[in-house]
């Protein structure tokens, strides 16, 4: 009885993704203007109606940049971090952003401490992750360097998800923190961010785990 | 704090992550360097004009442009464009403020805030989204092309990782959006795909397992506003383990999509 169900239904997928394909592929433009394409020079005149549209005008909402800093993987030491940040400005107040970053944990004070004890082996201290995040710009404003020379600048706070990779397991990890981003010129900005990576793992014994990380980074904007 | 460590078993990490890198700013980079040359020039007609010092309504207004006055439009972000006076002076207006001006030549000028009614004529749709799949939490990204004004060809992938295991899932359908013109909108998704579960290594007698599944799935877009829709979606998959049983697995998302 299921297996009917299931290759009927599958018969189903198939044949409207094969009809909708046929229609795409039969789909021709309209040949009404185009019949006579030397008279249409003579007659249209040379007096052409354009509007300024969208595609004429360059957008700088996309950001890409590098960052580096701290990693406190927690019980495992204080570590540096290097990652990759890619932002779209939704608004100018929401941003989108996605993070891949690394790093690699040290010894626990545990394995310092405790002789021969070992929990993790080389490759399970590589500790990589990627998030993504709703950022607010919750304080937007000058800041201001002398009497004539002016920054522009945001404060802003982020909430995401993402995955970690430690421990050669992967974690459901949520990121909250905040951050400042300081416009050098209006296509290039420094970051300076604080995130916590919070996720569950049971390395030592079953907990939440937060891991702070402290970073500066560079954006440019396309 | 800038020094890479020295480890080499990091090293193939490493070399990935500077070839995304490469790969991303090749990607881009085209992008963005190839600014436009030609000058956009448009004539305030309304009575006047606020420059602000940034792209954002609390950045102080610091010049008003005059009614007949000449601007040089320069580029965007988000709501505000950097525009230049015929004396050099530089700021930002906001899209709005276009509404009433008119190119040089007679051009209308259409650079205003996308509206609901561009959401139903737009071709392409990307969007990220977090919920659960099988009551694990997941997150995914999808990207659709629309091929006629109600159905869009869609993939998807997403990621659920769990206590015990880890889902890696691919999929690709249609998707079915009857009334594309409302503010509230449901849709209707038909995909099939493949779905692949790693144990996590505490339980290391399990195997990694490949199934693959269709899926029927329902749910909504509320129009946000700009080029934002929230989406809110419902999935039942069906995984077909082996050839004399298959598994129903629930999904919801909950996701942001933008229209371009």
């Amino acid at each position: 009885m299921h297996q009917t169900f299931n290759y009927s239904l599958l018969t189903l997928l198939l044949t409207t993704n094969l009809l909708f394909g046929s229609i795409v592929a039969n789909a021709q433009p309209s040949s009404s203007e185009t019949d006579n394409p030397v008279l249409d020079k003579i007659v249209t005149p040379d007096l052409e109606r354009r509007s300024i549209t969208e595609d004429q005008l360059d957008n700088e909402d996309w950001e890409i940049g590098v960052y580096s800093g701290v990693l406190s993987i927690e019980d495992f030491g204080s570590n540096s971090v290097n990652g990759l940040r890619l932002a779209y400005h939704m608004t100018e107040d929401f941003v989108l952003e996605l993070n891949y970053g690394l790093s690699e944990a040290k010894e626990s004070s545990i394995e310092v401490l405790g002789g021969g004890i070992q929990l993790l082996t080389d490759d399970q201290r590589e500790y990589s992750y990627y998030n993504i995040s709703l950022v607010y710009n919750i304080f937007q404003g000058e800041v201001f360097m002398g009497k004539n020379t002016a920054f522009n600048s945001a404060f802003y706070i982020l909430a995401g998800g993402g995955n970690t990779t430690f421990n050669e397991n992967d974690y459901f990890t949520y990121t909250i923190g905040g951050g400042l981003r300081f416009y050098l010129t209006d296509f290039t900005a420094l970051h300076f961010t604080v995130k916590d990576h919070i996720f569950t793992n049971d390395i030592i014994e079953d907990k939440v785990t937060n891991n702070l990380e402290a970073t500066l980074g560079l954006s440019f904007y396309f | 704090m800038f020094a890479f460590p020295t480890y080499t078993r990091m090293d193939s990490l490493y070399r990935r992550f500077f070839t995304i890198a490469l790969f991303i700013s090749l990607l881009f980079s085209p992008l963005a360097f190839a600014k436009k040359k030609q000058e956009l020039q448009v004539v305030v007609t309304d009575t006047y004009i606020s420059m602000h010092t940034g792209p954002g309504r609390g950045y102080p207004i610091f010049h008003v442009l005059e009614k007949g006055e000449v601007i040089t439009l320069l580029y965007s972000k988000t709501d505000w464009i950097k525009a230049e006076t015929s004396k050099g002076l530089k700021g930002w207006v906001h899209r709005r403020s276009m509404d009433d001006t008119v190119g040089v030549n007679g051009e209308s000028v259409e650079l205003g805030i996308p509206q609901l009614g561009d959401f139903s004529n737009r071709s392409w749709e990307v969007g990220v989204s977090a919920g659960e799949f099988d009551k694990v939490e997941s997150l995914g990204v999808h990207a659709a092309y629309r091929l006629t004004k109600n159905i869009s060809a869609e993939l998807r992938y997403s990621q659920a990782t769990g206590r015990f295991s880890n889902s890696k899932i691919v999929s690709w359908g249609l998707v079915h959006q009857p009334f594309p013109e409302w503010k509230i909108s449901p849709f209707f998704t038909l995909a099939n795909g493949q779905i692949d579960i790693s144990p996590n290594n505490n339980l290391s007698q399990t195997q990694d397992q490949d199934d693959n599944f269709y899926l029927i799935g329902t749910g909504l877009y509320y129009y946000l506003s700009h080029r934002f829709m929230v989406r809110f979606e419902y999935n039942n998959y069906t995984t077909l383990p082996d050839r004399n049983n298959n598994e129903n697995v629930d999904e919801w998302k909950l996701g942001i999509s933008a229209f371009f």
